[in-house]
Protein backbone atom coordinates (compact mmCIF):
# COMPACT_ATOMS: atom_id res chain seq x y z
CA UNK A 1 0.00 0.00 0.00
CA UNK A 2 1.88 3.51 -1.20
CA UNK A 3 -0.34 6.47 0.29
CA UNK A 4 -3.76 6.29 1.96
CA UNK A 5 -5.31 9.12 1.22
CA UNK A 6 -8.41 8.66 3.48
CA UNK A 7 -6.07 8.28 6.36
CA UNK A 8 -4.46 11.36 5.22
CA UNK A 9 -7.53 13.27 5.06
CA UNK A 10 -9.21 12.10 8.14
CA UNK A 11 -6.44 13.07 10.15
CA UNK A 12 -6.61 16.25 8.60
CA UNK A 13 -10.01 16.48 9.13
CA UNK A 14 -9.82 16.07 12.42
CA UNK A 15 -6.54 18.09 13.12
CA UNK A 16 -8.80 21.21 11.33
CA UNK A 17 -11.18 20.60 13.57
CA UNK A 18 -8.67 21.06 16.58
CA UNK A 19 -6.72 23.98 15.37
CA UNK A 20 -9.65 25.79 13.95
CA UNK A 21 -10.57 26.17 18.17
CA UNK A 22 -7.29 26.99 18.99
CA UNK A 23 -6.98 29.57 16.05
CA UNK A 24 -9.57 31.11 18.31
CA UNK A 25 -8.02 31.00 21.25
CA UNK A 26 -4.50 32.25 20.10
CA UNK A 27 -4.95 33.52 16.77
CA UNK A 28 -8.26 35.77 17.48
CA UNK A 29 -8.26 36.34 21.32
CA UNK A 30 -4.41 36.51 21.42
CA UNK A 31 -3.96 33.93 24.70
CA UNK A 32 -0.95 31.93 24.12
CA UNK A 33 -2.34 28.36 24.97
CA UNK A 34 0.00 25.31 25.21
CA UNK A 35 -2.32 22.72 26.64
CA UNK A 36 -4.80 22.52 23.85
CA UNK A 37 -4.01 18.78 23.62
CA UNK A 38 -5.83 18.43 26.80
CA UNK A 39 -8.79 19.20 25.52
CA UNK A 40 -8.47 17.01 22.64
CA UNK A 41 -8.01 14.02 25.54
CA UNK A 42 -10.44 14.98 27.37
CA UNK A 43 -12.63 14.79 24.37
CA UNK A 44 -11.38 11.31 23.36
CA UNK A 45 -11.48 9.82 26.58
CA UNK A 46 -14.99 11.19 27.43
CA UNK A 47 -16.49 10.08 24.56
CA UNK A 48 -14.66 7.00 24.67
CA UNK A 49 -15.66 5.95 28.10
CA UNK A 50 -19.17 6.95 27.52
CA UNK A 51 -19.74 4.59 24.55
CA UNK A 52 -17.59 1.79 26.75
CA UNK A 53 -19.31 2.00 30.12
CA UNK A 54 -22.24 3.32 29.33
CA UNK A 55 -23.28 2.31 25.52
CA UNK A 56 -24.06 5.83 24.65
CA UNK A 57 -24.93 6.12 21.44
CA UNK A 58 -22.16 7.42 19.09
CA UNK A 59 -23.56 10.90 18.36
CA UNK A 60 -24.81 11.66 21.61
CA UNK A 61 -20.81 10.73 23.15
CA UNK A 62 -19.60 12.93 20.24
CA UNK A 63 -21.71 16.02 21.86
CA UNK A 64 -21.10 15.36 25.20
CA UNK A 65 -17.53 15.37 24.37
CA UNK A 66 -17.37 18.17 23.21
CA UNK A 67 -19.68 20.24 25.74
CA UNK A 68 -17.29 18.51 28.34
CA UNK A 69 -14.19 19.91 26.86
CA UNK A 70 -15.68 23.39 26.71
CA UNK A 71 -16.84 23.20 30.03
CA UNK A 72 -13.20 22.63 31.54
CA UNK A 73 -11.85 24.69 29.17
CA UNK A 74 -14.17 27.45 30.48
CA UNK A 75 -13.91 26.69 34.15
CA UNK A 76 -9.81 26.24 34.11
CA UNK A 77 -10.39 29.82 31.99
CA UNK A 78 -11.61 31.17 34.54
CA UNK A 79 -8.85 32.07 37.03
CA UNK A 80 -6.01 31.18 34.47
CA UNK A 81 -7.29 33.62 32.16
CA UNK A 82 -6.21 36.81 34.28
CA UNK A 83 -2.39 35.70 33.02
CA UNK A 84 -0.83 37.04 30.23
CA UNK A 85 1.85 36.08 27.59
CA UNK A 86 4.59 33.83 28.36
CA UNK A 87 2.50 33.00 32.12
CA UNK A 88 -0.27 32.48 30.79
CA UNK A 89 1.35 29.96 28.29
CA UNK A 90 3.77 28.16 31.22
CA UNK A 91 -0.17 27.66 32.91
CA UNK A 92 -1.90 26.14 30.11
CA UNK A 93 1.23 24.16 29.97
CA UNK A 94 0.54 22.75 34.04
CA UNK A 95 -2.90 22.06 32.96
CA UNK A 96 -1.81 19.68 30.24
CA UNK A 97 0.39 17.81 32.55
CA UNK A 98 -2.36 17.52 35.18
CA UNK A 99 -4.99 16.29 32.55
CA UNK A 100 -2.33 13.29 31.49
CA UNK A 101 -1.57 12.72 35.15
CA UNK A 102 -4.93 12.60 36.21
CA UNK A 103 -6.28 10.35 33.23
CA UNK A 104 -2.18 8.20 34.01
CA UNK A 105 -4.17 7.38 37.82
CA UNK A 106 -8.06 6.43 36.67
CA UNK A 107 -9.52 3.71 37.08
CA UNK A 108 -12.64 2.42 35.47
CA UNK A 109 -14.91 -0.14 34.94
CA UNK A 110 -15.48 -1.21 31.80
CA UNK A 111 -18.25 -4.85 31.63
CA UNK A 112 -17.63 -6.05 34.89
CA UNK A 113 -14.06 -5.53 35.45
CA UNK A 114 -11.54 -3.02 36.34
CA UNK A 115 -9.06 -1.29 34.13
CA UNK A 116 -6.61 1.24 34.73
CA UNK A 117 -6.37 4.00 32.23
CA UNK A 118 -2.47 4.47 31.92
CA UNK A 119 -2.64 1.25 29.84
CA UNK A 120 -4.08 1.78 26.88
CA UNK A 121 -7.73 1.65 26.11
CA UNK A 122 -9.11 -0.33 23.29
CA UNK A 123 -12.17 -1.70 21.72
CA UNK A 124 -14.02 2.35 21.00
CA UNK A 125 -16.14 1.45 18.60
CA UNK A 126 -14.98 3.10 15.28
CA UNK A 127 -17.77 4.96 13.98
CA UNK A 128 -15.43 7.89 12.55
CA UNK A 129 -15.91 8.32 8.27
CA UNK A 130 -14.60 10.77 6.14
CA UNK A 131 -17.80 11.69 5.50
CA UNK A 132 -18.79 12.97 9.14
CA UNK A 133 -14.91 14.51 9.47
CA UNK A 134 -15.69 16.47 6.15
CA UNK A 135 -18.92 17.13 6.89
CA UNK A 136 -17.89 18.47 10.38
CA UNK A 137 -15.03 20.30 8.89
CA UNK A 138 -17.87 22.52 7.04
CA UNK A 139 -19.67 22.55 9.97
CA UNK A 140 -16.79 23.80 12.16
CA UNK A 141 -15.73 26.46 8.95
CA UNK A 142 -18.88 27.72 9.03
CA UNK A 143 -18.92 28.46 12.91
CA UNK A 144 -15.69 30.36 12.75
CA UNK A 145 -16.56 32.38 10.07
CA UNK A 146 -19.38 33.52 11.33
CA UNK A 147 -18.14 33.71 14.84
CA UNK A 148 -15.22 36.01 13.99
CA UNK A 149 -17.65 38.79 11.50
CA UNK A 150 -20.26 38.84 14.70
CA UNK A 151 -19.88 41.43 17.38
CA UNK A 152 -18.31 38.62 19.98
CA UNK A 153 -16.13 37.80 17.72
CA UNK A 154 -14.62 41.33 16.70
CA UNK A 155 -14.75 41.85 20.84
CA UNK A 156 -12.28 39.10 21.03
CA UNK A 157 -10.01 40.49 17.92
CA UNK A 158 -10.17 43.73 20.22
CA UNK A 159 -8.84 42.01 23.55
CA UNK A 160 -6.21 40.61 21.09
CA UNK A 161 -4.99 44.03 19.45
CA UNK A 162 -4.92 46.12 22.79
CA UNK A 163 -6.36 44.62 26.00
CA UNK A 164 -6.52 47.49 28.12
CA UNK A 165 -7.90 49.65 25.59
CA UNK A 166 -10.66 46.66 24.70
CA UNK A 167 -11.87 47.19 28.19
CA UNK A 168 -11.95 50.99 28.35
CA UNK A 169 -14.31 50.84 25.63
CA UNK A 170 -16.58 48.93 27.53
CA UNK A 171 -15.61 45.23 26.66
CA UNK A 172 -15.91 42.89 29.48
CA UNK A 173 -12.86 41.27 29.08
CA UNK A 174 -12.81 38.57 31.40
CA UNK A 175 -16.47 37.27 29.86
CA UNK A 176 -15.11 37.30 26.52
CA UNK A 177 -11.69 35.13 27.17
CA UNK A 178 -13.13 32.40 28.86
CA UNK A 179 -16.22 32.21 26.12
CA UNK A 180 -13.39 32.29 23.74
CA UNK A 181 -11.49 29.33 25.49
CA UNK A 182 -14.48 27.54 26.46
CA UNK A 183 -15.36 27.03 22.97
CA UNK A 184 -12.04 26.87 21.46
CA UNK A 185 -11.25 24.13 23.84
CA UNK A 186 -14.97 22.03 22.84
CA UNK A 187 -13.62 22.28 19.28
CA UNK A 188 -10.61 20.29 20.68
CA UNK A 189 -12.69 17.85 22.29
CA UNK A 190 -14.49 17.39 19.09
CA UNK A 191 -11.05 16.36 17.33
CA UNK A 192 -10.30 14.41 20.34
CA UNK A 193 -13.75 12.29 20.23
CA UNK A 194 -13.65 12.08 16.18
CA UNK A 195 -9.91 10.69 16.84
CA UNK A 196 -10.75 7.80 19.74
CA UNK A 197 -13.15 6.48 17.53
CA UNK A 198 -11.00 6.83 14.65
CA UNK A 199 -7.97 4.98 16.28
CA UNK A 200 -10.35 2.52 18.52
CA UNK A 201 -7.19 2.47 20.63
CA UNK A 202 -5.75 5.16 22.66
CA UNK A 203 -3.50 5.97 25.08
CA UNK A 204 -2.49 8.53 27.56
CA UNK A 205 0.86 8.72 25.13
CA UNK A 206 -1.07 10.14 22.33
CA UNK A 207 -2.27 13.32 23.91
CA UNK A 208 1.06 14.55 25.92
CA UNK A 209 2.40 18.19 25.46
CA UNK A 210 4.47 17.85 21.97
CA UNK A 211 0.94 17.53 20.89
CA UNK A 212 -0.18 20.59 22.07
CA UNK A 213 3.14 22.14 20.41
CA UNK A 214 2.56 20.29 16.88
CA UNK A 215 -1.02 22.53 16.93
CA UNK A 216 0.55 25.11 17.46
CA UNK A 217 2.55 24.63 14.66
CA UNK A 218 -0.14 24.20 12.45
CA UNK A 219 -1.71 27.28 13.03
CA UNK A 220 1.51 29.43 12.83
CA UNK A 221 2.43 27.65 9.29
CA UNK A 222 -0.84 28.19 8.06
CA UNK A 223 -1.13 31.86 9.57
CA UNK A 224 -2.31 32.69 13.24
CA UNK A 225 -5.70 34.39 12.66
CA UNK A 226 -6.52 33.25 9.04
CA UNK A 227 -8.85 30.27 8.97
CA UNK A 228 -7.79 29.50 5.13
CA UNK A 229 -4.63 29.13 7.02
CA UNK A 230 -5.47 26.88 8.89
CA UNK A 231 -6.98 24.61 6.33
CA UNK A 232 -3.31 24.88 4.58
CA UNK A 233 -1.28 24.62 7.82
CA UNK A 234 -2.94 21.46 9.10
CA UNK A 235 -2.98 19.84 6.09
CA UNK A 236 0.59 19.93 5.13
CA UNK A 237 1.54 19.65 8.14
CA UNK A 238 -0.49 16.19 8.54
CA UNK A 239 0.27 15.10 5.14
CA UNK A 240 4.20 15.91 5.11
CA UNK A 241 5.06 13.11 7.83
CA UNK A 242 2.93 10.39 5.85
CA UNK A 243 4.12 11.29 2.23
CA UNK A 244 7.48 11.40 3.80
CA UNK A 245 6.85 7.78 4.74
CA UNK A 246 9.42 6.87 2.27
CA UNK A 247 12.32 8.55 3.90
CA UNK A 248 12.02 6.64 6.92
CA UNK A 249 14.13 8.55 9.96
CA UNK A 250 14.59 11.55 7.86
CA UNK A 251 10.77 12.55 8.22
CA UNK A 252 11.12 14.52 10.94
CA UNK A 253 14.14 16.33 9.81
CA UNK A 254 12.48 17.41 6.69
CA UNK A 255 9.07 18.81 8.89
CA UNK A 256 11.62 20.23 10.96
CA UNK A 257 13.22 22.39 7.70
CA UNK A 258 10.03 23.14 6.79
CA UNK A 259 8.91 25.04 9.52
CA UNK A 260 12.24 26.84 9.43
CA UNK A 261 12.07 27.70 5.76
CA UNK A 262 8.15 28.97 6.78
CA UNK A 263 9.66 31.10 9.42
CA UNK A 264 12.46 32.80 7.66
CA UNK A 265 10.48 33.97 4.49
CA UNK A 266 6.71 33.94 5.70
CA UNK A 267 7.20 34.80 9.32
CA UNK A 268 3.42 35.45 9.77
CA UNK A 269 2.12 32.08 8.02
CA UNK A 270 1.25 30.70 4.57
CA UNK A 271 -1.61 33.00 4.66
CA UNK A 272 -1.54 35.17 7.90
CA UNK A 273 -1.78 38.77 7.76
CA UNK A 274 -2.18 39.78 11.40
CA UNK A 275 0.95 40.04 14.01
CA UNK A 276 -0.12 38.18 17.27
CA UNK A 277 1.81 39.21 19.87
CA UNK A 278 1.20 37.06 22.93
CA UNK B 1 -24.71 69.12 45.43
CA UNK B 2 -25.79 71.18 42.04
CA UNK B 3 -27.93 69.77 39.39
CA UNK B 4 -25.19 69.60 36.83
CA UNK B 5 -22.13 68.24 39.17
CA UNK B 6 -21.15 65.21 36.48
CA UNK B 7 -18.11 64.38 38.33
CA UNK B 8 -16.81 64.65 41.79
CA UNK B 9 -13.68 63.75 43.79
CA UNK B 10 -13.96 63.63 47.17
CA UNK B 11 -10.85 63.67 49.49
CA UNK B 12 -9.40 61.03 46.77
CA UNK B 13 -5.89 59.27 47.75
CA UNK B 14 -3.96 56.72 46.12
CA UNK B 15 -1.03 55.12 47.62
CA UNK B 16 1.31 52.61 46.10
CA UNK B 17 3.63 51.24 48.82
CA UNK B 18 4.74 54.18 50.78
CA UNK B 19 4.47 56.92 47.93
CA UNK B 20 1.55 59.09 47.86
CA UNK B 21 0.45 59.34 43.88
CA UNK B 22 -2.73 61.15 44.48
CA UNK B 23 -3.44 62.43 48.21
CA UNK B 24 -6.32 63.97 49.14
CA UNK B 25 -7.48 65.60 46.28
CA UNK B 26 -11.03 67.57 45.77
CA UNK B 27 -12.84 68.80 42.97
CA UNK B 28 -15.91 69.14 40.96
CA UNK B 29 -16.96 69.15 37.30
CA UNK B 30 -20.17 70.11 35.58
CA UNK B 31 -21.77 68.64 32.49
CA UNK B 32 -20.77 71.65 30.16
CA UNK B 33 -17.27 72.07 30.78
CA UNK B 34 -13.66 71.92 29.95
CA UNK B 35 -11.91 70.90 33.15
CA UNK B 36 -7.92 70.59 32.47
CA UNK B 37 -5.79 68.92 34.45
CA UNK B 38 -1.96 70.03 34.45
CA UNK B 39 0.97 69.86 36.75
CA UNK B 40 4.44 68.39 36.85
CA UNK B 41 5.62 65.16 35.59
CA UNK B 42 4.48 63.10 37.73
CA UNK B 43 2.18 65.39 39.53
CA UNK B 44 -0.36 62.07 39.74
CA UNK B 45 -2.81 63.15 36.43
CA UNK B 46 -3.08 60.19 34.56
CA UNK B 47 -3.54 58.15 38.41
CA UNK B 48 -6.18 60.55 38.61
CA UNK B 49 -7.79 59.84 34.87
CA UNK B 50 -6.69 55.89 36.16
CA UNK B 51 -9.19 55.92 39.01
CA UNK B 52 -11.44 57.70 37.55
CA UNK B 53 -11.83 54.86 35.02
CA UNK B 54 -11.21 52.02 37.54
CA UNK B 55 -7.73 51.09 36.60
CA UNK B 56 -7.15 51.58 40.01
CA UNK B 57 -8.73 51.67 43.22
CA UNK B 58 -8.95 54.46 45.73
CA UNK B 59 -6.85 53.66 48.90
CA UNK B 60 -9.58 56.23 50.52
CA UNK B 61 -11.82 59.27 49.56
CA UNK B 62 -14.93 58.53 47.17
CA UNK B 63 -15.19 59.57 42.89
CA UNK B 64 -19.17 60.18 42.23
CA UNK B 65 -20.04 59.91 38.42
CA UNK B 66 -23.86 61.96 38.23
CA UNK B 67 -24.28 60.86 41.99
CA UNK B 68 -22.86 57.34 42.01
CA UNK B 69 -19.80 56.10 44.09
CA UNK B 70 -17.75 54.10 41.09
CA UNK B 71 -15.89 52.18 43.95
CA UNK B 72 -18.02 48.60 43.09
CA UNK B 73 -17.57 49.27 39.15
CA UNK B 74 -15.00 47.30 37.12
CA UNK B 75 -13.48 49.89 34.13
CA UNK B 76 -15.73 48.02 31.45
CA UNK B 77 -18.62 49.00 33.63
CA UNK B 78 -17.56 52.26 34.20
CA UNK B 79 -17.11 52.93 30.78
CA UNK B 80 -20.77 51.41 29.98
CA UNK B 81 -22.07 54.06 32.56
CA UNK B 82 -20.82 57.10 30.47
CA UNK B 83 -17.15 57.75 31.28
CA UNK B 84 -14.79 56.99 27.96
CA UNK B 85 -11.10 58.21 27.60
CA UNK B 86 -7.77 58.32 25.39
CA UNK B 87 -4.75 57.23 26.23
CA UNK B 88 -1.44 58.82 26.70
CA UNK B 89 0.44 56.57 23.93
CA UNK B 90 -2.06 56.41 21.93
CA UNK B 91 -4.04 52.51 22.07
CA UNK B 92 -5.97 52.27 19.05
CA UNK B 93 -6.55 48.24 17.77
CA UNK B 94 -3.72 48.92 15.08
CA UNK B 95 -4.68 45.93 12.52
CA UNK B 96 -8.12 46.31 12.91
CA UNK B 97 -9.90 48.95 10.43
CA UNK B 98 -10.88 52.43 11.19
CA UNK B 99 -14.54 51.68 10.82
CA UNK B 100 -13.91 48.29 13.26
CA UNK B 101 -12.18 50.42 15.97
CA UNK B 102 -15.64 52.58 15.95
CA UNK B 103 -18.10 49.87 16.01
CA UNK B 104 -16.25 47.75 19.06
CA UNK B 105 -16.55 50.95 20.58
CA UNK B 106 -20.45 50.94 20.61
CA UNK B 107 -20.34 47.19 21.68
CA UNK B 108 -21.56 47.71 25.05
CA UNK B 109 -24.96 49.39 23.29
CA UNK B 110 -25.69 46.59 20.80
CA UNK B 111 -27.99 44.76 22.58
CA UNK B 112 -28.08 41.32 19.85
CA UNK B 113 -28.41 37.76 20.81
CA UNK B 114 -25.02 35.90 20.36
CA UNK B 115 -26.86 33.76 17.87
CA UNK B 116 -28.28 35.85 16.04
CA UNK B 117 -25.29 37.41 15.67
CA UNK B 118 -23.58 34.98 14.07
CA UNK B 119 -26.08 34.38 11.09
CA UNK B 120 -25.57 36.02 7.61
CA UNK B 121 -29.21 36.73 7.36
CA UNK B 122 -32.49 37.86 9.65
CA UNK B 123 -32.07 40.31 12.73
CA UNK B 124 -28.34 39.65 13.07
CA UNK B 125 -27.55 41.38 9.38
CA UNK B 126 -29.88 44.07 10.23
CA UNK B 127 -28.43 45.01 13.08
CA UNK B 128 -24.79 44.78 11.99
CA UNK B 129 -25.84 47.02 9.05
CA UNK B 130 -27.39 49.86 11.10
CA UNK B 131 -24.61 49.52 13.71
CA UNK B 132 -22.07 50.33 10.44
CA UNK B 133 -24.56 53.59 9.18
CA UNK B 134 -24.38 54.72 12.90
CA UNK B 135 -20.38 53.68 13.06
CA UNK B 136 -19.73 55.82 9.57
CA UNK B 137 -21.86 58.74 11.24
CA UNK B 138 -19.46 58.80 13.76
CA UNK B 139 -16.69 58.69 11.15
CA UNK B 140 -18.17 61.64 9.00
CA UNK B 141 -18.44 63.61 12.48
CA UNK B 142 -14.71 63.39 12.72
CA UNK B 143 -13.65 63.85 8.41
CA UNK B 144 -12.14 60.46 9.25
CA UNK B 145 -14.97 58.66 6.80
CA UNK B 146 -12.39 58.27 3.83
CA UNK B 147 -10.11 56.02 5.86
CA UNK B 148 -12.93 53.84 7.26
CA UNK B 149 -11.51 50.24 5.84
CA UNK B 150 -8.32 51.19 6.34
CA UNK B 151 -5.70 49.54 9.47
CA UNK B 152 -5.72 51.90 12.12
CA UNK B 153 -2.53 51.63 12.10
CA UNK B 154 -1.56 52.90 8.41
CA UNK B 155 -3.48 56.51 9.39
CA UNK B 156 -0.93 59.06 10.23
CA UNK B 157 0.11 59.99 13.57
CA UNK B 158 -2.59 63.13 13.98
CA UNK B 159 -5.40 61.63 12.42
CA UNK B 160 -4.80 58.36 14.98
CA UNK B 161 -5.44 60.72 18.00
CA UNK B 162 -8.14 62.25 16.08
CA UNK B 163 -9.95 58.51 15.59
CA UNK B 164 -8.54 57.75 19.51
CA UNK B 165 -11.35 60.60 20.19
CA UNK B 166 -13.54 59.41 17.65
CA UNK B 167 -13.75 56.04 19.50
CA UNK B 168 -14.02 57.49 22.76
CA UNK B 169 -17.36 59.45 21.76
CA UNK B 170 -18.90 56.34 20.17
CA UNK B 171 -19.45 54.70 23.16
CA UNK B 172 -22.02 57.38 23.98
CA UNK B 173 -19.97 58.57 26.99
CA UNK B 174 -21.12 62.11 28.29
CA UNK B 175 -17.97 62.62 29.98
CA UNK B 176 -15.00 62.17 28.05
CA UNK B 177 -11.07 61.95 29.32
CA UNK B 178 -8.44 62.77 27.18
CA UNK B 179 -5.16 62.14 28.31
CA UNK B 180 -2.57 64.43 26.61
CA UNK B 181 -4.49 64.55 22.99
CA UNK B 182 -1.94 67.51 21.42
CA UNK B 183 1.26 65.03 22.71
CA UNK B 184 2.96 64.74 19.48
CA UNK B 185 1.11 67.25 17.11
CA UNK B 186 2.08 69.88 15.17
CA UNK B 187 0.76 73.43 16.01
CA UNK B 188 -1.82 73.57 12.97
CA UNK B 189 -2.70 69.76 14.38
CA UNK B 190 -3.01 70.93 17.56
CA UNK B 191 -4.87 74.17 16.43
CA UNK B 192 -7.24 71.91 14.35
CA UNK B 193 -7.40 69.80 18.07
CA UNK B 194 -9.09 72.66 19.87
CA UNK B 195 -11.61 73.40 17.35
CA UNK B 196 -12.39 69.21 17.43
CA UNK B 197 -12.77 69.60 21.24
CA UNK B 198 -15.18 72.73 21.33
CA UNK B 199 -16.83 71.46 19.01
CA UNK B 200 -17.75 68.18 20.99
CA UNK B 201 -18.45 70.21 24.16
CA UNK B 202 -20.69 72.94 22.14
CA UNK B 203 -22.58 71.23 19.45
CA UNK B 204 -22.50 67.44 21.17
CA UNK B 205 -23.22 68.48 24.94
CA UNK B 206 -19.95 66.12 26.40
CA UNK B 207 -18.05 67.21 29.33
CA UNK B 208 -14.62 67.03 28.53
CA UNK B 209 -11.92 66.37 31.20
CA UNK B 210 -8.32 66.65 30.11
CA UNK B 211 -4.72 66.11 30.70
CA UNK B 212 -2.28 68.39 28.32
CA UNK B 213 1.02 70.02 28.90
CA UNK B 214 0.41 72.29 25.92
CA UNK B 215 0.11 75.44 27.58
CA UNK B 216 -1.69 77.30 24.55
CA UNK B 217 -4.07 74.88 24.25
CA UNK B 218 -5.43 74.72 27.89
CA UNK B 219 -5.30 78.04 28.27
CA UNK B 220 -6.89 78.72 25.22
CA UNK B 221 -10.13 76.24 25.91
CA UNK B 222 -10.77 75.03 29.43
CA UNK B 223 -13.27 76.74 31.36
CA UNK B 224 -11.56 76.02 34.78
CA UNK B 225 -8.31 74.58 35.60
CA UNK B 226 -7.21 72.22 38.10
CA UNK B 227 -3.03 71.99 39.47
CA UNK B 228 -1.69 69.04 40.99
CA UNK B 229 1.41 68.74 41.99
CA UNK B 230 2.84 65.88 44.07
CA UNK B 231 -0.54 64.36 43.98
CA UNK B 232 -1.99 67.28 46.10
CA UNK B 233 -4.38 70.04 44.43
CA UNK B 234 -2.36 72.98 44.98
CA UNK B 235 -4.73 75.32 42.71
CA UNK B 236 -8.19 75.36 40.70
CA UNK B 237 -9.30 78.21 38.95
CA UNK B 238 -10.10 79.84 35.44
CA UNK B 239 -7.13 80.63 32.89
CA UNK B 240 -6.37 84.03 34.56
CA UNK B 241 -6.26 82.80 37.90
CA UNK B 242 -4.35 79.89 37.49
CA UNK B 243 -2.05 82.41 34.94
CA UNK B 244 -0.87 84.29 37.88
CA UNK B 245 -1.36 81.75 40.90
CA UNK B 246 2.26 82.55 42.86
CA UNK B 247 1.76 78.34 43.80
CA UNK B 248 1.72 77.23 40.18
CA UNK B 249 4.56 79.50 38.82
CA UNK B 250 6.37 78.16 41.95
CA UNK B 251 5.76 74.21 41.22
CA UNK B 252 6.34 74.95 37.50
CA UNK B 253 9.41 76.96 37.65
CA UNK B 254 11.28 76.68 41.31
CA UNK B 255 11.18 79.59 43.29
CA UNK B 256 14.33 81.70 42.94
CA UNK B 257 15.97 82.92 45.90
Amino acid sequence: MSIDIVNILIFSGINIITVLGLNLITGVTGQLSLGHSAFFSIGAYTSALLMLMLGVPFGVALVLATLMAGLIGGLFGIPILRLRGDYLAIATLGFCEIVRVVILNLKVTIHGSEKLLSTSLGGIPGNTTLILVLSLVVLATLFMVALERSKFGLALRSIREDEVASQMMGIDIARHKILSFAIGSAFAGLGGALYASYMTVISPGDFGFMRSIEMLCMLVLGGMGSIVGVIAGTTVLTAIPELLRFAQEYRMIMYGIVLIFMMVFRPRGLFGSIRVNV
Amino acid sequence: MSDNTILELQNVSLTFGGLKAVSDVNFKMKDNEILSLIGPNGAGKTSTFNLITGVYTATSGAILYKSKNLKKYKPHQITNLGIARTFQNIRLFKQLTVLENIILAMDHRRKINFFASLLPFGPGKKEMESVREQALKYLEYANLAEYKDQRAENLSYGKQRELEICRALATGADLLLLDEPAAGLNPSETAGLMDIIRNIKNNLNKAIFLIEHDMKLVMGISDRIVVLDYGQKIAEGTPEEIRNNPAVIKAYLGKGE
